[in-house]
């Protein structure tokens, strides 16, 4: 049903009453204006017959009803009256417009029989003979205290009928014009009435749509002044609330979107409610478009599936770990729990996730430290063990077998003594680094490479390789560093280089300063090392080929050595390598440590 | 409010969800198994094979029952068809994961990792190449996007040019050494396999495309002028 307008609900009530009370209004001052005029008129007519009856009883004494009838023609046409004797039997004496003979007996007449029983009698009807309607007052005649006919005067009563009518006409034409004023009037006070009632449904229809800076106009009528203000406070009530939802919301969001943790909310039905920017990275999900998805479409892994599956149903904290395989190799920690409302009714779940990757990674290098150290050592030793029993079996006899027995004997106590030396260097580096304090001091690198160089030059004599040293600026660089320390990196670095190198082969060290960076590069032309164990090279004990390092007398520590001395100089390292083609490994030492000490 | 039709999709949609990743890890587990010589992931590969096998059965049976009972129309339709034939090629590709891994074997019975073999070829570019395909085809499925699908289908000829060319790699170094017939051959294998994988994911995707446009593109788009 369509709604009407408030004027259209008004306007026809007013219309309605007021026409109810013109109504009532002619209605009663018609019949009131009737009544009088009525008894006006019959006043004035039972004057006139008691006038007429004085003159009248002597003539209808003596019985001459010819002079009788001249005079009450005459006195009927002086008047505008119409006089009738009727004798008591009804017959019609004497009439001023008629003649006797022509009228019927009026013995019936109401008015007539009224008189007849001696009182006024009175009438009004419409009177045939005249063709009118006319009222009627009839009075009886007495000659010596005896009745003995009965004198009626009348009058036409049109007039009354012509005034009724123009009164009638008079109220319908005020009342269309007072309906049409009120329609005016009821037009205007339904509109001033509505016209709030509209500002209100604009107003609520401005905030629905979020505006809540809307203020309504106020009004001057009490009763929507209050309404106004109610719902002006009521806006501005909500904007505060919804402000303060908004910020919650949105201190959440950062909360949640700076989490280094991934954070996934589900609802019951396992549909998305949030993820957080880790968790999308975690499963490298680029489309911003996932709440409401379920979460097999989004993430498709078992594991965390039934992960969220668990939470859903249990009240417990549910843990486990991921091992993720793709879209990347990640071990994640997973802390799942179902989300209640106030009634305690599950409407979720929300999973957390721990990257663990680098944790576990650590905890399987640090097994492997131990197992490395232990094997690194206990090779030797077994070695160093076992020709001493062969020794000691011998009884020294033969003397050149006890010397070369000796001789390996030293060999292995040699390299022993360099697997700790190495050890306890890095671990010196190690703490020193983690104490942030190593002693440095200003000095030229050129000449600490030089000096590695010259330490290193009988091991390339011995294959017949060339090492050349460039600096690129060509100029001496000073910076602020632990000389023994770098001397010691550079060494390794180099050690390294004539090791993995053929014979005849060149090894080139170059000093170059790039952003900040005083880098350091040994470049070989050795056998290189694949892109599988770049990532690892710098770990402790890590070998590409582990029987070959042996041979060659390494330890397995000296890249690690290499990389702890550049980190505790505020430095990183590098390596790029092709295989077959040869290695390059730099060291990257920040120059800061220079223009410090300038300032100071 | 869901039609009890709508409901049992929304129930399939889940089942097959979990059943793709199941899928798709094992496919991985049994790649990086073979690639780094793991043999203790043989047998994991192999019971993971036998529950996809129970969810294969149970989902077209599912399928099935939803025909049965709801006689559903066109799209609904489509996806259901377009399930079963997608449950039929996962299967393969389970099976295909299982083939995959078994090769392990043949490197650790030797104790020889394929890390320090010298190479694998093409391997790891055939194994990014497979293994991205089947990830797109199943993200055009939950996405319902059919132009990532369409992206898929494209891809499946670089692989096939990778397996030829590899082909003829792998029977050189045959001939060059006898001695590493056996490795060499399951190597060879393993490219076969992955190039199986990514003509599965081509079908998985032209099964999403039938799914959301109602376009069959198979063989040359035959039934375009359907559409």
């Amino acid at each position: 049903m369509k709604a009407k307008k408030l004027i259209w609900q008004l306007y026809p009530s007013y219309l309605l009453v007021i026409f109810i009370a013109l109504i009532l209004l002619v209605i009663y001052s018609s019949s009131a204006f009737k009544t009088f005029y009525l008894a006006q008129t019959s006043n004035d007519l039972r004057a006139r017959t008691l006038l007429m009856e004085t003159q009248v009883t002597p003539y209808f004494k003596s019985r001459e009803f010819l002079k009788l009838r001249a005079l009450i023609s005459e006195q009927g046409q002086k008047t505008s009256t119409r006089f009738t004797m009727v004798d008591l039997k009804g017959e019609v004496l004497v009439d001023s417009d008629e003649r006797p003979e022509k009228m019927d007996n009026h013995a019936q007449r109401p008015e007539i029989v009224q008189a007849l029983s001696g009182n006024w009698g009175m009438a009004t009807r419409y009177s045939r003979t005249l063709r009118t309607r006319m009222l009627y007052v009839a009075k009886a005649i007495q000659l010596d205290n005896q009745i003995v006919g009965v004198m009626r005067s009348s009058i036409p009563i049109n007039d009354l009928d012509e005034t009724l009518n123009g009164l009638m006409k008079k109220t319908i034409l005020w009342g269309v014009l007072i309906s049409i004023f009120s329609a005016m009037v009821g037009f205007f006070v339904s509109r001033k009435i509505s016209q709030p009632i509209q500002e209100f449904a604009m107003g609520a229809d401005e905030i629905s749509t979020g505006n809540f800076e809307f203020q309504l106009p106020v009004p001057n009528t009490q009763e929507f002044k209050q309404l106004a203000d109610a719902f002006n406070n009521m806006s501005f009530q909500i904007k505060d609330r919804i402000q303060t939802v908004l910020d919650h919301v949105s201190e959440k969001e950062t909360i949640l979107s700076t989490m280094i943790e991934g954070v996934i909310t589900v609802d019951v039905d396992g549909a998305i409610t949030t993820m957080n920017q880790s968790a999308k990275t975690y499963f490298c999900i680029e489309s911003d478009d996932v709440k409401g998805r379920s979460v097999g479409e989004v993430v498709r892994n078992t594991a965390i599936q039934t992960m969220i599956h668990q939470a859903l149903a249990s009240n417990e904290l549910v843990q486990e770990d991921i091992a993720l395989l793709h879209p990347q190799k990640l071990i994640l920690h997973g802390h799942g729990m179902a989300l209640k409302n106030a009634k305690q009714e599950c409407v979720g779940a929300l999973i957390v996730l721990h990257d663990i990757t680098r944790i576990k990674r650590l905890e399987k290098m640090r097994q492997n430290f131990v197992a490395n150290v232990s094997h690194e050592l206990k090779t030797p030793i077994t070695l160093i063990k076992g020709f001493l029993e062969t020794l000691f079996r011998s009884d020294f006899e033969d003397k050149n077998e006890t010397e070369e027995f000796l001789t390996i004997i030293q060999d292995h106590t040699i390299r022993l003594e360099s697997i700790i030396d190495d050890l306890l260097s890095l671990s010196k580096i190690e703490q020193e680094q983690e104490n942030k304090w190593i002693e440095t001091e200003r000095d030229c690198m050129n000449e600490v490479i030089e000096r590695a160089i010259v330490l290193c030059q009988k091991k390339a004599h011995q294959k017949a390789l060339n090492i050349k040293f460039e600096s690129e600026s060509g100029k001496k660089v000073m910076a602020k560093m632990n000389v023994s320390l770098m001397e010691q990196a550079v060494i390794n670095l180099l050690d390294n280089a004539i090791k993995y190198s053929s014979d005849n082969a060149q090894i080139d060290v170059l000093l170059a300063q790039s952003s900040g960076e005083n880098i350091v590069s040994v470049r070989d032309q050795g056998c290189g090392i694949s892109q599988e164990h770049i990532p690892h090279l710098f770990e402790r004990f890590y070998r590409v080929d582990a029987a070959r390092s042996r041979e060659l007398g390494g330890t397995g520590l000296g890249l690690a050595i290499v990389k702890h001395i550049a980190e505790s100089h505020s430095g990183r390292v590098s390596v790029t390598s092709e295989e077959n083609k040869g290695s390059q490994f730099s060291i990257y030492i920040p120059m800061t440590h220079h223009k410090e000490e300038k300032n100071v | 409010m869901s039609s009890p039709l709508e409901k049992a999709i929304k129930d399939l949609n889940v089942m097959f969800l979990n059943y793709c990743a199941e899928v798709e890890q094992n496919v991985h587990l049994a790649v990086q198994s073979f690639m780094k010589t793991e043999p203790k992931n043989i047998q994991i590969v192999m019971d993971k094979d036998r529950q996809i096998d129970q969810l294969e059965i149970a989902i077209e049976e599912e399928c099935l029952r939803i025909m049965a009972v709801y006689q559903p129309l066109a799209k609904d339709l489509r996806f259901i068809v377009g399930i079963l034939k997608m449950n039929n090629d996962l299967e393969r590709i389970g099976d295909l994961a299982v083939n995959i891994v078994k090769k392990v074997t043949v490197f650790s019975d030797r104790d020889i990792r394929l890390s320090e073999y010298g190479g694998a070829f093409f391997l790891p570019e055939m194994i990014q190449k497979s293994l991205n395909m089947l990830k797109k085809s199943l993200d055009s499925f939950t996405q319902q996007d059919p132009e990532l699908a369409r992206e898929v289908c494209l891809i499946d000829d670089e692989v096939d040019a990778l397996k030829q060319e590899m082909k003829v790699l792998v029977l050189n170094k045959m001939k060059e050494s006898p001695e590493q017939i056996s490795t060499l051959s399951s190597i060879l294998r393993n490219s076969y396999h992955l190039e199986r994988i990514s003509d599965l994911s081509t079908n998985i995707a032209e099964d999403v495309i039938y799914w959301v446009d109602g376009d069959i593109i198979r063989h040359g788009g035959f039934a375009h002028s359907s559409s």
